[in-house]
């Protein structure tokens, strides 16, 4: 790393994060999900229900429901459907004389959400199951059994069968956190470092570039500013979140958390593999004749980055299965793939010791290589690159 | 001239000797050898593409040569040597949404210049752009656009300024503002190699050119020696019809104007006997060829 490259660097973070995108997508999203999400606790809780009535009307022509919160009986239909227009209810509830035998009823409502879940709706399941119970004079207790019949306490055990505390399970659930945050931080720069380079070889400004610096300067000077880009959004996200986690019934549990040897290897994959990635977004960037293509190619990157959430079904049923320990030792793969399975079971050291070491290998090659084909690929402009031309990029002295 | 300039003039800035470049297996340059003196002005020609694109980037590095030699002030290159070196793109465009001061800021650490806001400030004062310092590179003309460009190349006084197309897109005020800047810069010892295809700037400023054509050199040397090579053009206003002369190469004939292009050996004199001989010769005028010509008369071969 040279001082042109930590010029570079630092000209591309000032520039990208003064961007109203860069301000809208840190600090806007986190706080729109927040809304969303308190909006969704808020209403769920029922606080907000004044403006809606939540009250249930029904009709028992069957003769066996007993009076129930929540629920007014009707005489009959048309005072039911009354009430329903005025708005006393939000529905109406049919129990014809017949319903023990057929099992059947009918809803009225105004509210064209409820069409079609209404009937199945946890209330109204509740309020016939208990009716029924009672019809069949079953004790309440034993009728709110039957509705709720597991409420389980899980103990997880450790290797020597002893049970886990909370922080120990979060030892395993952050590691998996954290790929998520690579995959993101990924995702999320590899959006920037493909706009910049796109930018600046469709302005045919890297012939001026590269007459102030090296390819590998400039190169690293991108990747280094973009990840201090990615780093500085994932941290906002992520002090949103502890923010968030401390003002939570949740706070205790994260409290004294201890690092451990899952966590420090979640950061080496999240390293190796950010550099991994970039240095490939880059190249093929550098090879696209324009931004609108250059996204097109980061999307066979992003791919990777999900890779884990495409095949989580085959990851969690055999962690261990062949395919899985292949696709630890592919370095596009290896970060997510590893960590994962790292979380889920016991990986054999030696293969941990080899997927970071090809990892590690394979980023020193492909930087070389980089280099050549973003020199090369920066001053291309306008045409598509054959794959001839890039073997004669490699071949470049 | 001193005799100290004259020691500087004969001190190679650049020297390439026998450089060939190829792609996809064919030359863009072949064999190229020629020398850049300390403090010159040096014009590199050629239609395009040349190769005259292609030898600026193997003299700045960003291509590496498959045979020959590039030296740079007496050694090969180097990070430090790259410093010395400024250039001028023909094309490219700046980041638009950044202002010029920080643009300028940005260019000159990695060339790693001191003082930069003192530098900045003289060098937008010199170029009129001081009251677009602090404004954004979108909001510049095309001229002032080029002009920051200069500023780009020249900030860290380079020992070595290359220029590729430095007048186009400039409009008359701005072509002689800049090239005001360049005759100072050369007073100042800077060396410049400029590619250009304005012949008549080539002919006011140039010391000695090579030319490209088709990636081999066609021509290198001083103005005179190259038009010494390409003979003398004759301007004969006449009255009858013209006679069959000796050591003509060419007549381009418009009734009673001509112009004759003639070996470099011919006598003119004898030409002016034999065109009296037979015509009525009311004006020849002999002149050296233009450089225009020259390009033109070369480009065809």
């Amino acid at each position: 790393m040279t001082a042109k490259s930590l010029v570079v660097a630092k000209f591309e973070f000032v520039k990208t994060v003064r961007r109203k995108g860069f301000i809208l997508g840190t600090i806007g999203l986190p706080l729109l999900m927040l809304f969303v999400i308190g909006l969704s606790l808020y209403t769920g809780a029922g606080i907000g229900t004044g403006a809606t009535n939540q009250t249930t009307g029904y009709v028992d022509a069957a003769g066996f429901i007993q009076a129930t919160p929540g629920f007014v009986q009707y005489p009959d239909i048309a005072a039911g459907k009354a009430a329903l227009v005025k708005g006393n209810i939000h529905s109406l509830l049919i129990v014809p004389p017949d319903y023990i035998q057929t099992g059947t009823l009918t809803i009225y409502t105004m509210d064209n959400s409820l069409i079609g879940s209404a009937g199945s709706s946890q209330s109204v399941q509740e309020f016939m199951t208990t009716n029924l119970l009672r019809h069949e004079n079953v004790s309440d207790q034993a009728a709110q059994k039957i509705l709720s019949p597991v409420s389980p306490t899980v103990i997880v055990l450790d290797e020597a069968g002893n049970p886990k505390g909370d922080r120990e399970i979060l030892g395993f659930i952050l590691p998996f956190a954290l790929t998520m945050v690579l995959a993101i931080g990924i995702l999320t720069s590899s959006g920037y470092l493909m706009q910049g380079i796109g930018e600046e070889k469709e302005s045919r400004r890297g012939e001026f570039l590269l007459s102030h610096c090296s390819a590998e300067e400039l190169l690293a000077g991108k990747i280094l500013g973009y990840a201090g880009v990615s780093l500085l959004q994932i941290t906002v996200w992520v002090a949103i979140g502890l923010v968030v986690i401390a003002a939570s019934p949740f706070a205790e549990v994260f409290s004294g958390l201890q690092v451990t040897w899952l966590v420090c290897l979640a950061v080496i994959y999240f390293i190796l593999g950010y550099f991994l990635f970039s240095v490939s977004i880059a190249c093929a960037a550098s090879l696209a004749p324009s931004v609108r293509e250059s996204q097109q190619v980061s999307a066979v990157f992003s791919m990777f980055a999900i890779f884990p959430l495409i095949f989580l079904q085959f990851l969690l049923q055999d962690p261990n299965s062949l395919l899985m320990q292949v696709l630890t030792y592919f370095p596009y793969t290896a970060p997510f793939v590893a960590m994962v399975r790292l979380t889920l079971v016991t990986v054999p050291p030696y293969q941990i010791i080899v997927s970071i070491a090809i990892l590690v290998i394979s980023i020193v090659i492909l930087t070389r290589l980089a280099a050549r084909i973003f020199r090369m690929g920066m001053l291309t402009y306008g045409k598509r690159v054959s794959l001839r031309e890039v073997w004669g990029f490699l071949k470049e002295k | 001239m001193t005799t100290g300039d004259q020691k500087n003039r004969n001190e190679n800035v650049l020297k390439i000797e026998h450089l060939t470049k190829t792609f996809d297996n064919r030359n863009v340059l072949e064999d190229i050898s020629f020398s850049v003196n300390k403090g010159e002005v040096f014009g590199l020609l050629g239609p395009n593409g040349a190769g005259k694109t292609t030898l600026i980037r193997t003299i700045l590095d960003i291509f590496r040569p498959d045979a020959g030699t590039i030296s740079l002030f007496g050694r090969t290159f180097s990070d430090d040597i790259k410093d010395a070196i400024g250039y001028l793109p023909e094309e490219g465009s700046l980041d638009k949404e950044i202002p010029v001061s920080e643009c300028i800021r940005y260019f000159a650490k990695l060339k790693h210049v001191d003082a930069i806001d003192r530098k900045m400030d003289e060098w937008l004062e010199r170029l009129d752009l001081t009251e677009y310092r602090d404004k954004k590179i979108q909001e510049l003309s095309k001229g002032m656009h080029r002009r920051l460009q200069f500023i780009l190349a020249v900030i860290h006084q380079p020992d070595l300024l290359i220029l590729d197309e430095p007048f186009s897109g400039l409009d008359p005020l701005n072509i002689k503002t800049l090239k005001d800047v360049l005759l100072d810069l050369r007073e100042n010892g800077t060396t410049l190699i400029m590619s250009t295809h304005q012949m008549d700037e080539v002919e006011r400023m140039c010391d000695r050119i090579l030319m490209l054509n088709n990636g081999k050199t066609v021509l290198y040397g001083s103005l005179d020696e190259i038009r010494q090579q390409f003979g003398l053009s004759i301007e004969v206003r006449y009255e009858g019809r013209l006679p069959h002369i000796d050591h003509i190469l060419s007549i381009n004939d418009s009734g009673n104007i001509a112009e004759l292009i003639v070996e470099k050996a011919a006598d003119t004199q004898a030409i002016l006997k034999t065109l009296v001989a037979s015509v009525t010769v009311k004006k020849f005028e002999v002149k050296q060829r233009s450089m225009n010509e020259i390009f033109l008369e070369v480009g065809r071969r």
